[in-house]
């Protein structure tokens, strides 16, 4: 039976014009938002690549440049695309792209693309994710919110629940008959925009592509059948079609617009960030006030070489066969690395206090858990972002303490221009990303994962109980 | 009845519902939340401005009196010296800002998204001490969650909510009287049904109006900007209103049914406030791309590599083209550590800045399209206006560049002057240097001209719509519907 009232939705559908634009349109929207977005990708990739390449080269072409001069010269990194982000944009837009590698500090993500466009991007950016989690809810509410009503108005509820259809019975069936041709939409829109996704999935995809992709479907699932449910709900407790309407568009405003931006708002009072300059002042103030391997003045100097004196059993620098100055810059980078790492720690730390606070708000808004768990299978979030930090900082320490190594051991003290052996370059290796595992990504968005859980257990048993319909 | 008892009426009908007085209590508690939070930030960034202007006037202070008064600047002495030429460029260095205009309480606009300040000196704007830096160099520090999901200012309430409130409250005027029978007497009256439905949507319009203008107005007493720049804002805010007012009037003169009248106006709700800004962001991207940062980075710092090490017919011949009325023999006398430092500045941003602007102007040309491609959503228009008013939006950003490339080049002449010259730095030199104005409009009355053409385009398109919705009343009284 359930079969069948799934099936009487789907004729329905096909019978009237306007439900039937409407699914056409959400085919329609998210083929091109799928589209859309794996050309951006694909431009993307390509640049990032192209500027790899051509940072490597550079760095390879140095020649005989001396090692320090080298370590100034640096590189610049990108932050890698994921697959999944070809459906699920995240964070990106308002995350650094470029990292700028080189001695004696450590730099932020710089550049990132929200800076480059105008007001229109505030309002939201056409890709899947959006199109899912903002926009098929809406055409979802349209679809769904006479569902019921239409039955009661023709009279066929009363005569369905003398079929030996229950209550219940009747709002499954119409909740797996809407849901079966919401998800069948996405299918065909995702089947028709295989040309577009599918080689992205082959150049940017890791190991746990396919069971990110998987869970993710589960989730944008989950929401979207959650929607269906609350629609179907409130369309058998409510009599009047408009009002039905209303009160749910009324919801999803408050759910998809209000709540996410009240969130933030409330995080950003309870949690405030530093400005740049501030950060910057204080991070060059306790680098100052330490040490930084330039300071001629400085303690730490004097009695780290009268260390390497000692070990050396030597009573002058110049005796000294090593490039005193190496050991000098690499403890220098050591300790700006610390200092800055502890400053970054710190900001690192204030910004996931917000995202606590962030979390438990979404209670009141299934849409922010679900992007939240969206963004972090595409690797799109501030968790992400900052484990693409740590590995750069790590990478970038390697290769600035492979430099001072050299320099310590093939030059004198005081010699700034000595050449370095044309092969160096290639043994400091590229910078490779390590992409997190999906247990990782998931660890980080336990919470709004429960909030969804909770949510589709409250609408489940509100389905459950139809009673609602007997009450009409 | 004439209108005026009818809007009495409608009014008294309206607030005898209580979801009327929860609608605009809701309004109202949502309009203060704004701007509530857009004072608080502003506030905040204005107070770390006057903390760094303060710190640098007592770091000038305390060098002032370290270089003792009427010292000229050591010729010789090294970058760390007492005397020495950074010393003199932290002398010269100020906080750039961009002054948080009085209205970005209202309008956050991408103040968030945009840096707000930069310390400039005679020293090359592109490089910070060790790496070239480009715009976006040093993005403000963000959460990029809050940045995603929006500002919760005053301009999201009116640009997002109102119409879903006008929406909510109007889709169902005649509808309603239709269903339930009661037209036909209406019409038996003898008011014109035009009347009647204008009466209701007006009565509408006018508690929502209400409720926003009195909390913008409230706001604009707070935070006092300049009578125009403040009437224009509450012009806006009120065009916006009537525009979406006009086209609820329009959609219910339609005629049909309110779950139909009502999906109407939420699509439309949909198209102007998502659908349309994510197309214009879409194409406009891909119309007007701009170069990619990391290939610009590439070139600029293969273009300057090695630079102090260059020889003189590379760094000194073009300086002394550049600037004649400097030129010295220095055949006979070597550059000093000082002038060899000025010149590399000098030569560093000659070599980076047209790269640099080539970008910008990338970004300008993409930002003027989205502005021409928003005049047609009433939702982007009103929402660029409001930004453009509060000085909060890319255009004003990248006025502020240019300033800050303009300005930067004065404060180098100066210590190109001093280095060059051994002009003496005297207090009276130091308090004849140009301040930078925080506080200027530098986009130097465009986002003005913008609100006057919003104003002009929503009124315009108002009385089209009241006008298309008028005659189709009239028909539909007519035809005896």
């Amino acid at each position: 039976m359930l079969w069948l009232l799934a099936r009487k939705e789907w004729v329905a559908v096909w019978r009237d014009r306007r439900l039937l634009s409407m699914v056409g349109v959400v085919i329609v929207m998210l083929t091109s938002a799928i589209f859309l977005r794996a050309s951006d990708m694909r431009t993307t990739d390509e640049e990032r690549a192209r500027a790899k390449a051509a940072f490597r080269a550079a760095w390879l072409a140095q020649g005989t440049r001396n090692a320090h001069e080298a370590a100034h010269y640096g590189t610049v990194v990108s932050r890698p695309l994921t697959a999944v982000s070809a459906f699920e944009a995240g964070m990106e837009r308002y995350m650094g792209t470029t990292v700028t590698l080189v001695a004696h500090q450590q730099s932020d993500a710089a550049f990132p693309p929200a800076g480059e466009s105008g007001a229109s991007q505030r309002f939201g950016e056409l890709q899947p994710g959006m199109v899912i989690t903002l926009l098929l809810p809406l055409v979802i509410i349209f679809l769904a919110h006479e569902s019921v009503a239409t039955e009661r108005r023709g009279g066929t509820t009363a005569l369905l629940l003398t079929q030996n259809v229950s209550p219940i019975g009747l709002l499954l069936g119409k909740t797996i008959g809407l849901s079966s041709i919401v998800l069948s939409a996405c299918v065909v829109a995702l089947v028709a925009a295989l040309p577009a996704w599918w080689p992205l999935v082959g150049t940017l995809g890791n190991s746990d592509v396919a069971l990110r992709l998987v869970l993710l479907a589960a989730v944008w699932g989950a929401y979207l059948v959650g929607w269906i449910a609350a629609t179907v709900v409130l369309s058998a407790r409510v009599q009047e079609r408009p009002r039905a309407l209303l009160a749910l568009l009324l919801a999803w405003a408050v759910s998809s617009l209000l709540v996410p931006r009240i969130a933030v708002t409330v995080a950003a009072a309870a949690h405030p960030l530093p400005t740049r300059l501030t950060f910057n002042r204080a991070v060059a103030e306790e680098v100052r006030r330490t040490f930084n391997g330039h300071d001629a003045d400085s303690v730490m100097m004097a009695m780290i070489e009268r260390e390497q004196l000692a070990r050396y059993g030597v009573k002058s620098v110049a005796e000294l066969p090593i490039n005193l100055d190496g050991i000098l810059m690499q403890r220098g980078e050591e300790n700006t690395s610390r200092v800055y790492n502890r400053h970054f720690a710190s900001l690192n730390g204030r910004v996931l206090r917000q995202r606590a606070v962030i979390q438990w708000m979404s209670v009141l808004s299934p849409y922010l858990a679900t992007r939240s768990i969206s963004s972090a299978l595409a690797g799109a979030d501030y968790s992400h972002h900052v484990r693409f930090m740590q590995q750069v900082e790590q990478y970038r320490l390697r290769f600035v303490q492979q430099l001072n190594a050299y320099q310590t051991n093939t030059s004198k003290t005081g010699d700034w221009s000595a050449p370095s052996k044309s092969t160096l370059w290639n043994e400091i290796s590229d910078f490779a990303y390590e992409a997190p595992s999906v247990r990782w990504s998931l660890g980080h968005v336990q919470v709004e994962l429960l909030v969804l859980g909770v949510v589709f257990a409250a609408l489940t048993l509100a389905l459950l109980r139809g009673r609602v319909l007997t009450n009409a | 009845m004439t209108w005026a008892s009818l809007v009495a009426l409608e009014w008294r009908a309206l607030f005898a519902q209580r979801s009327a007085h929860l609608a605009m209590i809701a309004l109202v508690v949502c309009g203060g939340i704004a701007v509530t939070h857009g004072s608080v930030l502003a506030r905040s960034q204005r107070a770390e401005i006057t903390v760094l202007q303060n710190e640098r006037a007592r770091t000038a202070d305390s060098l002032r009196r370290a270089l003792g008064v009427g010292s000229p600047i050591s010729r010789d002495t090294g970058f760390e010296g007492r005397a020495g030429v950074t010393n003199l460029d932290d002398y010269l260095a100020v906080v750039a800002d961009q002054r948080p205009h009085p209205l970005q309480a209202l309008s956050i606009g991408q103040r968030d998204v945009l840096p707000l300040q930069r310390t400039v000196s005679g020293r090359s704007l592109f490089f910070d001490g060790s790496s070239i830096v480009f715009r976006g160099s040093q993005p403000e520090i963000r959460n990029p969650e809050q940045q995603m999901h929006g500002q919760f200012d005053l301009a999201f309430v009116v640009v997002y909510l109102v119409p879903l409130v006008l929406i909510a409250t109007g889709y169902s005027v005649l509808a309603d009287d239709r269903e339930t029978g009661i037209l036909p007497v209406l019409r038996a009256t003898g008011t014109p049904l035009m009347r009647v439905v204008g009466a209701r949507i007006i009565v509408r319009a006018l508690a929502v109006a209400a409720a926003i203008i009195a909390l913008v107005v409230v706001s604009l007493v707070t935070v006092a900007p300049s009578a125009v720049d403040g009437t224009l804002w509450l012009g806006v805010v009120t065009a916006y209103i009537v525009w979406w007012a006009a086209l609820v009037y329009a959609c219910v003169a339609l005629g049909r049914s309110a779950a139909f009248t009502a999906s109407v106006l939420t699509s439309i709700w949909l198209l102007a406030v998502v659908l349309w800004p994510a197309a214009v962001t879409a194409v406009v991207e891909r119309s007007y791309p701009v170069p990619p940062r990391a290939a610009l980075i590439d070139v600029a710092r293969d273009s300057v590599y090695g630079l102090w090490d260059w020889p003189r017919e590379r760094t000194f011949a073009p300086f002394w083209d550049a600037h004649p009325e400097l030129r010295r023999d220095t055949s006979t006398a070597r550059p000093s550590y000082a002038e060899h430092f000025v010149v590399w500045h000098d030569r560093f941003t000659a070599i980076v800045a047209p790269t640099a602007a080539r970008f910008n102007d990338a970004v300008a040309r993409r930002d003027a399209a989205t502005r021409a491609l928003s005049t047609i959503d009433p939702a982007l228009f009103a929402g660029q206006a409001l930004s453009a008013l509060a000085r909060s939006d890319l255009m004003t950003q990248l006025a502020y560049e240019d300033s800050l490339v303009a300005f930067q080049g004065r404060r180098a002449a100066i210590a190109n002057r001093m280095t060059f010259r051994a002009e003496v730095l005297t207090p009276a030199v130091f308090a004849s240097l140009e301040p930078w104005r925080g506080d200027a409009d530098f986009a130097g009355g465009r986002g003005r001209r913008l609100a006057y053409w919003c104003l002009l385009t929503l009124f315009g398109t108002s009385v089209l719509l009241v006008s298309i919705g008028t005659r189709r009343i009239v028909r539909l009284f007519d035809s005896g519907s």
